[in-house]
Order: structure tokens, then sequence, then C-alpha cells
């Protein structure tokens, strides 16, 4: 907790002829993250031929499984799939070489691979053929109006026959320049349709060269006139049969793709997670130092792994291996990856951290504070009992279905479990239970607020709880610079701004009598002065940043307001829907109680609409307090997050023969 | 003027001003929304999020404006100011003094709009920067936030249950 995992750095050098197996090894293990070792008197590693084939592979399997995917039965969707999704299986592999892999994989698309083109390759062309089937009948029915054989609109041996339309103003133009351009040599049949004018013109071949630039100067739209023979009428007719028969045609091969997906896409997937990992093992190469009999690798892993990997790399390099562990460096701070190490409770929320950006490598995690302020906040923002419930029920029922998955659904559900408990508390706490709807129905129920009445009270909580706040995480941003060695900015960057808040609080309780206003004031003079040095350093622009550095800092802390104005919009929202509800409860319809039927359909739509919206507000809001104001006072996120060389294993399990 | 005109003016100009700036906002976010939704469907969950962000403002005056219909009776018995008494029309010019402050920053809609389009953009290229994208447009909610603070203060002070 508030530290990271400890991380030590591993260096490793073996035989070749054990590298792919130790590679698979770590892959599968996933606890190392790869660094690139420095290349002076060594080369750098180059991917062999089957790391090479493997990286194709896995781009031509991609392919056909996304082809494939397409026909295959879909899985259970809505709700249910949403809530629970039913496990994947894992078939597992028995990992023997890269060698045997690739072989195994190109025997399998040597079998597969043609069955699945060749379906592809109909399915394509069928398509296309429906498609100019459909695009002929459409000029059919257009050339329909003229009722003209099709078979004179095609050019013969001495005409040249065109068709197409125009604009209605270019129609008279065209054809008069047209006449003038060719001496009158032309015949043409036209109809006005839709504000165009469709036109069929016959002029001679020798004066095709001629007439060609002017339809082009009049934009004239060219129409391919479709084979056969008949009016537009009849062809239409018998391009309709065509039509039936190629869909239906296409509704077969359809059929086909369904069981090659039935027979081929669970190993089509299958081989490409294989050769997908193998294609990332091939691009971590480059991070490897070899000579001609050795090779060298470096990386970070966490402490506590480091037993389990010096034991599985000297297992399977049968000992013949030299592996150096040391201990993380001051040299090396920028360069450590973190992995946050928290207790279960918190480990959901280190998604907000990361979110953020991690810690550096001697800073303090924040993600336990943040646990618990996040979903305090978030409670405080919703303040419902039953929207709590209603929130705690459904993320309750997604971390039970997500269990087997670890998903980010999974996490989200984890963090809006914790924070569906503050707002229930917050609920009771307000006396509020779907805003006033117990109040309405004449039930007292007990109180320590009104959110409403009270607002001003709610205001002041939620300014203490904003000042508190920023209080924590200037001491954190103390502590860490102190033991850092940064005293001077630890002193007037963050102890500064802890006196001022030490000082205001002090005088907020002098108000009412509690301590004295005169050390109060003394204590946050001292602040102030430390704050006006650490401002000296700007040079000239001191004056104008003190001024706008300090009115930052108090619209940090107002910014603390919004606890109050979501609370307070919450049991707004339901108590309008409960004003609503009740004027329309009490209406008859003679003796048919219509009120109560529309009352309860407004009601549950409504409420459930408020839970939705105002969870939305607090989940953004609370997020947001966090990023802005409070990591403002004291965290850089800049660290580098731990991102070990994992092998992703969705549909495959890899054995490995050591 | 008389109590009635201040009082409904401000219940008025609250809903109206900001609900209004709510559709404007709506309208922007929703225009890129459809066009992240027509690339790839997936898009549709995240894109509804941060295009529902800029709805908030009109909520936060229609709030101001049933508080204001329930604190000077309209709603739920009778109107409590309708003698234009000197108190009667400082409390009337109270309550339209609030419900001005809660719809004019309630324009905080538009530009969360934008912001919100801007964010759908960028989701549907790369879904990782849905958060940031909400924070983006939730740094432009603070001004109505305030506002909404400042109305209930003047409210709750000003005029009380």
């Amino acid at each position: 907790m508030f530290k990271p995992h400890e991380m030590v750095k591993l260096e490793v050098i073996s035989l070749n002829r054990y590298k792919d197996k130790l590679l698979t090894y770590l892959h599968e293990e996933g606890v190392v993250e790869i660094r690139e070792v420095s290349v002076e008197i060594a080369q750098k590693d180059t991917p062999n031929e089957f790391y090479r084939k493997a990286t194709s592979h896995s781009i031509g399997l991609s392919r056909l499984v996304d082809f494939l995917g397409a026909f295959k039965e879909e899985a259970k969707g809505g709700i249910k799939g949403f809530l629970f999704p039913e496990p994947v299986p894992k078939k597992p592999y028995r990992y023997r070489s890269i060698e045997s892999l690739v072989k195994e994989v190109e025997a399998f698309l040597e079998e597969a691979e043609p069955e699945i083109k060749e379906v592809e390759q109909k399915l394509n062309s069928t398509s296309t053929e429906i498609e100019r089937i459909k695009t002929n009948i459409n000029v059919l029915e257009l050339l329909s109006v003229l009722e003209l054989d099709v078979s004179y609109m095609k050019s013969t041996k001495f005409l040249e026959i065109v068709a197409g339309t125009v604009d209605k103003d270019k129609f008279t133009p065209m054809i008069d320049e047209l006449k003038e351009t060719l001496k009158g040599r032309i015949a043409y049949v036209s109809k006005e349709i839709r504000g165009a004018y469709l036109v069929v013109i016959a002029v001679l071949k020798t004066d095709y060269d001629k007439a060609n630039p002017v339809l082009a100067k009049y934009s004239f739209g060219r129409i391919e006139i479709p084979e056969g023979k008949g009016t537009p009428g009849e062809l239409i007719k018998e391009y309709e049969v065509m039509l039936a028969e190629r869909e239906k045609k296409l509704d077969e091969i359809k059929e086909e793709a369904k069981k090659l997906a039935e027979k081929y896409h669970d190993t089509l997937s299958f081989y490409q997670e294989l050769m997908e990992n193998e294609r990332e093992k091939a691009n971590m190469l480059g991070n490897l130092a070899r000579t001609n009999m050795t090779f060298a690798l470096s990386g970070w892993t966490p402490k506590e792994d480091v037993e389990k990997v010096v034991e599985g790399v000297k297992r399977i390099t049968e000992g013949k291996v030299y592996i150096n562990i040391k201990g993380a460096e001051d040299d090396d701070l920028e360069d450590i990856p973190i992995k946050l190490k928290n207790p279960g409770w918190a480990k959901p929320f280190e998604m907000i951290t990361e979110m953020f950006g991690v810690p550096k490598y001697n800073e303090i995690d924040p993600t336990p504070i943040l646990a618990f302020t996040y979903s305090f906040f978030f409670g405080f923002m919703l303040t419902d009992f039953m929207y709590g419930l209603i929130i705690g029920v459904v993320a309750a029922m997604l971390v039970k279905g997500h269990k087997h998955l670890k998903d980010g659904t999974y996490i989200f559900s984890k963090i809006l479990l914790w924070s569906s408990f503050f707002t229930m508390l917050m609920g009771v706490v307000f006396g509020s239970y779907f805003g006033d709807a117990l109040q309405r129905m004449g039930i007292k129920v007990p109180y320590a607020i009104d959110a409403m009445r009270g607002a001003l009270t709610v205001l002041i909580i939620a300014l203490i709880i904003g000042i508190i706040h920023l209080f924590i995480g200037y001491t954190i941003g103390f502590i860490v610079k102190w033991r850092n060695g940064e005293k001077k900015a630890a002193l007037t960057e963050q102890l500064s701004w802890m006196l001022i808040i030490i000082g205001i609080g002090m005088f907020a309780l002098s108000l009412k009598g509690i301590t004295l206003a005169t050390p109060a004031k003394a204590i946050f003079g001292i602040g102030f002065v430390l704050f006006v040095i650490s401002e000296l350093s700007n040079g000239g622009l001191a004056a104008l940043l003190i001024i706008s550095d300090f009115f930052g800092f108090i619209g940090n802390w107002l910014s603390y307001a919004r606890l109050m104005a979501l609370a307070l919009a919450t049991s707004g929202i339901a108590l309008v829907i409960n004003i609503l509800v009740s004027m329309i409860w009490g209406i008859k319809i003679g003796p048919i109680p219509i009120g109560i039927a529309v009352g309860l359909i407004l009601f549950i739509g409504g409420q459930l609409f408020s839970t939705a919206i105002n969870a939305l507000g607090a989940f953004v809001h609370a997020l947001r307090l966090h990023y802005v104001e409070f990591f403002g006072t004291f965290y850089s996120g800049e660290g580098k997050k731990f991102e070990p060389f994992k092998s992703k294993r969705n549909v495959s399990k890899l054995e490995m023969e050591i | 003027m008389d109590p009635i005109v201040y009082v409904s003016l401000g219940a008025a100009l609250a809903a109206g001003i900001a609900g209004a700036a709510s559709s404007f906002g709506v309208g922007v976010a929703g225009a890129a929304a459809a066009g992240a939704v027509a690339e790839d469907e997936k898009n549709f969950r995240n894109a509804l999020i941060l295009e529902g962000l800029p709805m908030t403002q009109s909520i936060y005056g229609l709030i101001t404006l049933f508080l204001i219909l329930l604190v000077s009776g309209i709603l739920g018995g009778g109107f409590k100011f309708a003698e234009a008494t000197q108190e009667n029309i400082i409390k009337g010019a109270i309550l339209l003094g609030a419900g001005l402050t809660v719809g004019l920053t309630g324009l905080s809609a538009i530009p969360q709009g934008i912001i919100s389009s801007a964010g759908i953009g960028a989701v549907s290229k790369n879904p990782k920067t849905f958060t940031q994208g909400i924070i983006f447009a939730a740094m432009a909610e603070t001004m109505a936030i305030f506002g909404l603070v400042g109305a209930l203060i003047m409210i709750v002070t000003g005029v009380g249950f």
C-alpha cells in the first residue's frame, strides 16, 4: 500500500538453442518487462525465417477469421449476455518449437485456405453479378418511359447511339449545338422526367468525335444500355428472373460459408492467436543481443516474482545460464517500470490512478486514499438510499457474472459496488429514499440533514470535506518531497498551503469560540509568507503569480461546492418526479384509477432515469475532483507503467515441454 | 411590477435559457455522434454518454424552476407573494435573480456540446480517450454548477421555505 511493487533488474545470458523456449516461457509467465540490451560488443538479434513466417501467417489468418466470423452463429446477446457472459473454453496446445508450430499451421492452411478462398470468391462474384443486374433493372425502368425496343439503342456498324440524361435547362441548347456541329445529321428521342431529360441520340460513327465534346460540355450523364432484346418492360421481367436465381445462389453460398465457419472458425482463431503471440515474440527479439553461440536479455520484474522466474529459467536452460539480479538504484529512477501494489479492497481503484498516470518509483501511490474518497464523493453526490441500492444490485450482478473474465467491466463494477455503499449511507443520513417519496406517502423517516432546507449546511460540509481533501494532498506531497530530499520545495510549495489551510481552519473554529483567533492568523501568516517566497523565484512575474495562484487555490477549494450542488440536484430531480406523480395519482376515468397506472410507470421510469443521469454526474465529477483538484496538489503521474512481456490467450492455452 | 412577474420570469428564464442551451449542446454533440456511429456501431455507447453530458444544464434549470414554484407557493397551496408589498417584491426579485443565474450559467451547455463532439470524434478513433473526453467536457460544466450553488443559496437564504 502507498508504495508500488519493489522491482529488480534481471539479466540473463544463455545459449542460443534455448532462446525460443525461454522467450516462450517468459511470454506465458508475463511477469518480466523486457528492455533493450545495449549492444556494443555483440549484435542485435533479428527474427529468423520461422518468426517471419509466423508474422505473415498471423495477418493472413486474421483475414480468414474475419471472413468466417461474419457467418458464425452469434453467441447469446442482450442483457443476459452482458451480465453473465459465457466463459470461452481455452484449447490447449503443446509447444515444442516455433518451427513445428509454423509447420503445423501451414499444413492446416493448405487444407482450409483453398476451401475458404473458393467460397469467398464465389460469394464476391455472385454479389457483383447481383449488383450489376440491379443496376440494369434500374436503367431499364428509366428507359421504359421511351417505349423503345432496347436493341434499337445499341450502336450498329454505321451508327453510334448514346443514351443518357441532361439537365432540363441544358437540353435545348445541347440539341441545338449538336445539330449545328453535325450539320443536322442527328436523330434523337427524348422524354422529360423529374426535372431532367432522358435522351437517346443517334449519330454517324464518323461524326462521333465531333459530337462527344458537345455532350461533355453540357454534362451529359451517360447510361450503359443493358444487353437483350424487346421493350424495357419485357426485359425487366427477364432480368428479374435472373436476379431471383442469383439471389437463391447467393443464399446457397452463404449456407456453404456457414458450414465452413462451423468447421474452421474456431480452429482458425486458435491458430491465429498462436501466430499472433509468435509475432509478438518476434518483435521482442530486437531487444536481445546475440553472438554466434549465446544471447542476452535484460528486463525488470517485481521482486516477489523473481524466485519463480529464476527457477523457471534454470529449468528451461538446463542450468546452462548466467543470471544476474540487481536491485533498483537511484540512477534507474526514471527507468523503473511501476506496478501498483494494493490490498484487495483498493485494487479496483488502481484503474482510476492508472488512467491519470502512475507515480514515479520514489513517490506515493494515492490509490488507497482515492479508493475511500472517490467512493465517498460519489455517494455524497448521489445521496439516495434507493439509487444506491439499484446501482449496488446491478454492480453486484456484474461482479458475479464477470468474475471469471476479470475484465474492465469487472473492475468498474467493483468500484461501483463500493460507491453504492456510500450512496446508501449518505441516503440514510439525508433521509432520502427515491427523494422524498416516503415522506409524501406520509411515512416519517429519520434524517440528520434535509438536503433542500439545509442547503447551506450541506454547502459548509462540502467545503469542509474539500479543504480536508486538499490538506491530505498537500501533506502527501510534503512527505514525498521531504523524503526525496527536495526540502526547499517541500517547505515553500506544500508546507505553505498546509499552514494556510490550518490557519483558515483555526480561524473558522475561533468564530465559534473554540480556539483563539490570534494563533490562527499567525499560522496563516507564516504559510502565506512561505507561499510568497516560493513565488519570488519567478522574478518579475511574482506579484501577478501570487494573486493568480492564491485565487487558483480558492477556486480549487470552492470547486468542492459541486458536492453540494449535485447532492441537491439528485434530490431535486427526484422531487420533480414525485410531484408529477402525486399530481396524476388521483386521476380517475369513471371508476378506473388510471392515475395509479400512469403514475407507477412515470415513477419507475423517472426514477430509473434519475438514477442513471445522476450516477453519471457523480461518476464524472468525483473523477474530476480527484484529477484536477486533488492530484493538482502533489501528484505528477509521470511514472512508467509496468508492461510485462505477456502472451494474450483468449481461446488457446500453451503447455510447454520442458 | 407585481411580484408574480418577477417570480414567473425567474422560473421561465432558468428552465428556458438553460434548456435552449442544452439543446444546442446536445445537437452539436449528436451530429458528431451520428458520424461516429456510421464509422463503427461499437461507438454507440460511448458516443451516447458523451452526447448526454450537455443535458445536465437543462436539469439544473428544471430543478430551479421547481424550487422557485415551490418556495413561492405556486406549486402546492397558493401564491404567497400576491400582494405587492416591499417585502414580497424583494423576494420576487431574488427569485428572478436566482433563475437568471442558473439560466445564464446554463449557457455553458453550448461549449460543453462542442467539447463533447470533439470527444466523440476522438473516441471513435481511439476508445481509450473516453474518460479523458468526459473529463474535458465536465470542465465546462463547472460554471453551471457554480450558478446552481449560487441560485440555491439565494433561494434558500433569501426566500426560504
